[in-house]
C-alpha cells in the first residue's frame, strides 16, 4: 500500500505525542499534583541563554520568580541563575503502575521552578499537568472510539447480514439515538453514573458513556455496506461452492467495511477527545487532583483568570495540532475509500 | 424453504432415457415474492411454470429466451442456489432437491454455475489466482501451495497467461474476466457446467474465442453444458439441443439443427429471424401450438 | 399529509422510548435527591419519608412512570427538588432562551453557508473558493470550547461586549429600543461562537452538493441551450442539490443544540444547557428527564420541518406517498 506524505506526517506526530504522554512521568519536571503554594499563577519561565553580563551559556537557565506584595505579580530575581539540568532526580512517580522511579528528563534545582507553561492557582506546573492530562484525554478518546467502532461493527454487520427483526430493531434504536443532540445525550448518560470518587472506575465509566453516545453512525454505515456487499454476485458464487455464512462474512463482506471503519476512526477519535475535555470542563469528568485538559480549562470560566493569566488557555490551543492531524488523516482516508469503492 | 416433489413415475417415457441423462429437471416451478420498498409483502412473481429438460452426458443444451423468461432462475434452481417451489432436479440419478444443504456438498464440485456478468461475480479485492483458488479454499482441498498450483493450471487451460495471476480483476479485460470465472468453475473438476449468459457483453471476436474455449474444454474433460443465453448465433455453434423459454415455460425443444432450420413456434421463429436475418424459416403452415 | 402524520408518529414513538429509557436509567442511578437531605441532621427522617410519599417515590417503578406520563401529557413534567418548583415553570423560559439563541445562530450559519457555498461552487478554484477552503478547515480544526473561551476573553478584555448573561441588569427600566440593543449585544458573541463551530460543516456540504449539481449532465445541457447567467442555473442546480442539504438542515438542529449547550454554559446564557448541568450536579431527576426530552422534542420538530421541506421540494417523494 503506497503511503503518502499526507498520511505519514500526521501519523508520526500523533504517535510521537502519544508516546510522550505515556512516559509523562519521565518527561515532565513535576507531577500533576505537586503544588508550589508560594508561586500561584506564575507566568511561563523565561529561558535564557545570555546572562546579565551578556555572556552566552550553552546550557539554558532560568531565574526564580519573586513576588512582591501584590498577589501573583512576579519579577525575575536576577541574582541567581538556575541552569536547566537534564536527567535530574525529582518527585517520584509510578511507571505503568508497576514500580516507582524518580528520574526526570530535565529540571532545575530548588528553590527555583521550571514552569514551561506557567502555573495555576495552586502553583502546579501547567506543562506537567498538560502531559499527564493528555494521558486521560487522549486515551479516553482512543478507547471510547474503539468501543464505538466495535459496537457499531458488530451490531451493524449483524443487522445488515441477517436483516429482518434484528435489522428493524437496530434501525429503531439508531433513530432514538439520533433524536438527541450528542452533548445532551452524553450529559444525560453521565448523570446516571455516580458523581465520581475513585478516578480509575470513573475514567472507565466515562469511556463507556462516550463510546455509547457515538455507536449509531458507524453501525448504520457498516450496515449499509454489509447490505450491499452480501448481494454481490461473488458472494452468490462462493455460496454456490458451498461456503458457510461465516466464511462469506469473513472473506467477502467484512473486509469491505475496512475503509469505513478507518475513516470513522479518524473522525470519532478527535470528537471523543473533545467529549472528554468538555465533560471535564463542565466538572463531570475525572475529578481533581487528577489532571485532564478539560479541568485545566475549567478554571478559565472565572473572568479574572481568563484575562490576567493568558498562559492558562494555551493547553486548549494545543488541541489544534491534534485535531489537524486527525483531520488530514480523515480526508486522505476518505479520498482513498472513494477511489477504491466497489 | 420447503420443497415438494412431484411423485416419481418410473413409467413416464422421457425423450433421452433416464439412464443416459446426467441432468434431469422435472416440472420445476418457482414463485418468489418481490419485496416492496415500504411495508411488508409484495408482488408475486412466477418465474418458472413447470420446466422439463434433460441433458445427456457430454452434450450441450442451450436454453434461450428473452430477458425475464426465467432463464437465470432456472440456472440457479438447477444448481440448488435457490430452492424450487415445486419439482425435482435429478443429477446422475440422485434427486438433489430432496437433499439438505449439508448433503449437497459432494455435489457442489460436480455441478458448477458460471454466473452472468463476470466482473460482478469476482471480488475486486482478490488476486486473479485467488479468485480461481477460492472453491478449493472453501472446500478445504489441499494445502495452500497445492491450491495455488491447481489454480494456475486451470488458468493455463483457459488460455490466461500466467503473468496475470497476481493481477487484480480491474486490470483484466472483459474476455479475460470471463475466462477467469470459467477457470474458477473448472478448478473443482465438475461434470456439469451451467453457464448463464457467457457471451453477453463481450465483443464478437471475444465471444468466438470463448465459444472455442468451451468447445475445447468439453472435448478435453468430457463436460456437459447447460448454456443459458439470449443470443442465438453463439449458442447455435455449441448446442446439441436447443430449448426455447418463454414466460417461465419451455415452448419448443429439439435438436439444434432442426430447431434453427424449422422453428415451429411463433416465438422461436422471431428469435431465429432476428438472429439470422430475414432469410430464416418462415412461419409454418401448421401454425403455433 | 399522510407523510407528515407518519413522520410525526415516528417522532412520538421515539419520544416515548426516550422517556422510558431516561426514566429507567435515572431511577437505577445510585444516589437520590433525598439521600442528601437525609444526611441533614436538622430534618427528621419522618419528614423525609413523608416527602418521598408525597412525590410518589415509594411506589413501584412502572407506577411512577405511569404517573409521570399522565401528567407529562398534560404539560406537567414533575417537580424540581432543587428549585422547589414545578419543572414546567422552570423549563419554559429556558426553552425560550435556547430557542432564541439557536434560531438566530441557525439562520446566520445557514445564510452564510448558502451564500458563500454557492459563490464558491459557481467559481471553483477561484480566490473565494480557496480562501474559504482554508478558513473553514481552520475553523473545523479548532474546538468549539476554544472559540468560546477566546471570545469570552476578548469580551472581558475589550469591554466592548458584555461578558455573559442575556440581559443587562437594568434592562427592564430602559426603552424597548435600548432593550433590543442590549439584548443583541448579549446575543452577539454566543451566536458568533456557535456559528464559528457549525458554519464550516454546513459550508462544506453546500459547496460540494452544489458543485456536484452544477457538474451534472442536465445542467450542462441547460448551459448548452444558452441559459444565461448563473442565476438561472441556480434554478436548475439548487433544487437538485437541495435534497441532501435539506437532510443536513434537519441534522443541523441537533448539532446546534449541542454547540449551544456549551456556549450557554460558558457565556452564562440562561438556556437549557446550564439547567441540565445544574440538575445533574444536584441529582434533580425530573428536571434532567424534562430537559433531555425537550431537547429531543426540538430535534424532532426540526427534523419534521426538514421532512416537510423535502416533501415539498422533491416530487419523487410526493409520488411515493400518494
Amino acid at each position: 500500500m503506497r503511503v503518502s506524505r499526507a498520511i505519514v506526517l500526521p501519523l508520526m506526530f500523533l504517535l510521537f505525542l502519544h508516546l510522550i504522554v505515556l512516559v509523562a512521568g519521565f518527561v515532565t519536571p513535576y507531577n500533576a499534583a505537586t503544588q508550589f503554594r508560594e508561586d500561584p499563577f506564575a507566568p511561563p519561565s523565561r529561558v535564557h541563554f545570555f546572562d546579565v553580563n551578556g555572556r552566552f551559556h550553552l546550557r539554558p537557565f532560568v531565574y526564580d520568580w519573586t513576588s512582591g506584595v501584590e498577589f501573583a505579580k512576579y519579577v525575575e530575581d536576577r541574582n541567581r541563575a538556575f541552569p536547566i539540568r537534564f536527567f535530574v532526580t525529582g518527585n517520584a512517580y509510578s511507571v505503568a503502575g508497576l514500580f516507582r522511579w524518580n528520574l526526570h528528563l530535565f529540571g532545575v534545582d530548588e528553590p527555583a521552578h521550571l514552569f514551561l507553561l506557567g502555573s495555576d492557582g495552586y502553583g502546579r506546573d501547567q506543562f506537567s499537568r498538560f502531559l499527564f492530562g493528555g494521558q486521560i484525554s487522549l486515551f479516553a478518546g482512543l478507547l471510547a472510539a474503539f468501543l464505538s467502532l466495535s459496537l457499531g461493527l458488530l451490531l451493524g454487520a449483524a443487522a445488515g447480514y441477517h436483516g429482518g427483526a434484528l435489522d428493524a430493531a437496530l434501525m429503531r434504536t439508531t433513530e432514538i439515538f439520533a433524536a438527541l443532540p450528542w452533548l445532551y445525550l452524553l450529559l444525560a448518560l453521565r448523570a446516571v453514573l455516580p458523581l465520581g470518587f475513585d478516578p480509575a472506575p470513573t475514567f472507565l465509566l466515562i469511556i463507556a458513556v462516550i463510546g455509547i453516545v457515538g455507536w449509531s453512525r458507524p453501525a448504520r454505515l457498516v450496515r449499509g455496506i454489509v447490505l450491499s456487499a452480501k448481494e454481490h454476485n461473488y458472494v452468490l458464487a462462493a455460496r454456490g461452492f458451498g461456503a458457510t455464512e461465516l466464511y462469506l462474512l469473513r472473506r467477502h463482506v467484512l473486509p469491505q467495511t475496512r475503509g469505513v471503519v478507518l475513516t470513522q476512526a479518524t473522525i470519532l477519535i478527535p470528537q471523543y477527545i473533545l467529549a472528554e475535555v468538555t465533560l471535564s470542563f463542565l466538572g463531570l469528568g475525572v475529578a481533581e487532583p487528577m489532571a485532564s485538559w478539560g479541568n485545566m480549562l475549567s478554571a478559565l470560566q472565572q473572568y479574572s483568570i481568563l484575562t490576567s493569566y493568558w498562559w492558562m488557555i494555551v493547553p486548549g490551543f494545543l488541541l489544534v495540532p491534534i485535531f489537524l492531524s486527525y483531520y488530514i488523516l480523515a480526508r486522505s482516508f476518505e479520498s482513498r475509500v472513494e477511489s477504491s469503492s466497489y | 424453504m420447503w420443497r415438494r416433489s412431484a411423485p416419481c413415475d418410473a413409467s413416464r417415457n422421457w425423450d433421452y432415457g433416464m439412464s443416459e441423462s446426467l441432468l434431469e429437471v422435472r416440472e420445476l416451478r418457482k414463485t418468489y415474492v418481490k419485496p416492496r420498498m415500504f411495508g411488508t409483502g409484495g408482488a408475486e412473481v412466477v418465474a418458472l411454470r413447470g420446466v422439463n429438460v434433460s441433458i445427456a452426458r457430454g452434450h450441450t443444451l442451450a436454453v434461450v429466451g428473452e430477458s425475464g423468461s426465467g432463464k437465470s432462475t432456472l440456472a440457479r434452481c438447477v444448481v440448488q442456489l435457490e430452492p424450487a417451489t415445486w419439482g425435482q432436479v435429478w443429477f446422475a440419478g440422485v434427486e438433489l432437491t430432496r437433499l439438505p444443504w449439508r448433503q449437497l456438498r459432494p455435489f457442489r464440485s460436480r455441478i458448477q454455475l458460471v454466473l452472468q456478468g463476470a466482473s460482478a461475480a469476482i471480488n475486486p479485492a482478490f488476486r486473479s489466482w485467488e479468485v480461481v483458488a477460492e472453491p478449493l479454499q472453501i472446500l478445504k482441498r489441499g494445502t495452500g501451495a497445492e491450491q495455488k498450483s491447481a489454480a494456475l493450471e486451470c488458468m493455463r487451460q483457459v488460455g490466461l497467461p500466467l503473468d496475470l495471476a497476481e493481477r487484480l480483476p480491474h486490470q483484466l479485460s472483459g474476455g479475460q474476466l470471463q475466462r477467469l470465472v470459467i477457470a474458477r468453475a473448472l478448478v473443482l473438476q465438475p461434470e456439469l457446467l451451467v453457464l448463464d449468459e457467457p457471451f453477453t457483453g463481450l465483443d464478437v471476436s471475444i465471444q468466438a474465442q470463448i465459444a472455442n474455449l468451451l468447445l475445447a474444454l468439453q472435448r478435453e474433460r468430457s463436460l456437459t453444458y447447460l448454456l443459458i443465453g439470449h443470443g442465438l448465433p453463439m449458442v447455435s455453434a455449441l448446442a446439441d439441443e436447443i430449448a426455447v423459454m418463454q414466460g417461465g415455460r419451455i415452448v419448443e425443444r429439439g435438436a439444434a439443427g432442426s430447431v434453427l432450420a424449422t422453428p415451429r413456434q411463433g416465438y422461436t421463429q422471431c428469435l431465429v429471424s432476428v438472429a439470422f436475418g430475414g432469410a430464416a424459416a418462415r412461419p409454418s403452415a401448421e401454425g403455433s401450438r | 399529509m399522510r407523510f407528515l402524520l407518519h413522520r410525526a408518529a415516528q417522532g412520538a414513538f421515539v419520544l416515548i422510548a426516550i422517556s422510558i429509557v431516561g426514566f429507567l436509567l435515572l431511577h437505577i442511578a445510585p444516589g437520590e435527591f433525598f439521600s442528601e437531605i437525609r444526611l441533614n441532621p436538622q430534618i427528621a427522617p419522618a419528614t423525609v419519608d413523608a416527602l418521598r410519599v408525597q412525590y410518589g417515590l415509594d411506589r413501584s417503578l412502572p407506577a411512577q412512570y405511569g404517573l409521570w406520563l399522565r401528567s407529562a401529557l398534560r404539560g406537567d413534567f414533575g417537580f424540581s427538588f432543587a428549585y422547589n418548583r414545578p419543572v414546567s415553570s422552570l423549563l419554559w423560559p429556558r426553552v425560550r432562551n435556547t430557542l432564541l439563541l439557536n434560531t438566530v445562530a441557525l439562520t446566520a450559519a445557514w445564510l452564510f453557508a448558502l451564500v458563500l457555498g454557492a459563490w464558491a461552487a459557481a467559481h471553483p478554484k477561484g480566490w473565494a473558493d480557496r480562501l474559504s477552503a482554508v478558513l473553514t478547515s481552520t475553523m473545523l480544526v479548532v474546538p468549539d470550547l476554544m472559540f468560546a473561551l477566546a471570545l469570552l476573553m476578548v469580551a472581558v478584555r475589550t469591554r466592548r461586549f458584555p461578558a455573559g448573561g442575556m440581559l443587562g441588569l437594568e434592562a427592564a427600566e430602559h426603552s424597548l429600543w435600548s432593550q433590543a440593543q442590549d439584548f443583541s449585544e448579549h446575543l452577539f458573541l454566543p451566536v458568533l461562537t456557535i456559528v464559528l463551530g457549525v458554519f464550516p460543516i454546513l459550508y462544506r456540504h453546500v459547496r460540494s452538493s452544489l458543485a456536484e449539481a452544477l457538474a451534472s449532465p442536465f445542467v450542462q445541457a441547460a448551459r448548452g441551450y444558452g441559459l444565461g447567467r448563473n442565476q438561472i442555473l441556480f434554478r436548475q442546480a439548487f433544487p437538485a442539490a437541495a435534497n441532501p442539504l435539506i437532510s443536513l438542515f434537519g441534522l443541523s438542529f441537533g448539532l446546534l443544540l449541542s454547540a449551544s449547550l456549551l456556549v450557554e454554559v460558558v457565556f452564562s446564557w440562561p438556556g437549557l444547557g446550564p439547567m441540565l448541568l445544574e440538575s445533574i450536579l444536584a441529582r434533580d431527576v425530573y428536571v434532567i428527564v424534562g430537559v433531555v426530552l425537550l431537547s429531543a422534542v426540538l430535534v424532532i420538530i426540526g427534523n419534521l420541518f426538514a421532512d416537510v421541506l423535502l416533501y415539498w421540494n422533491d416530487p419523487r417523494i410526493r409520488a411515493e406517498w400518494q
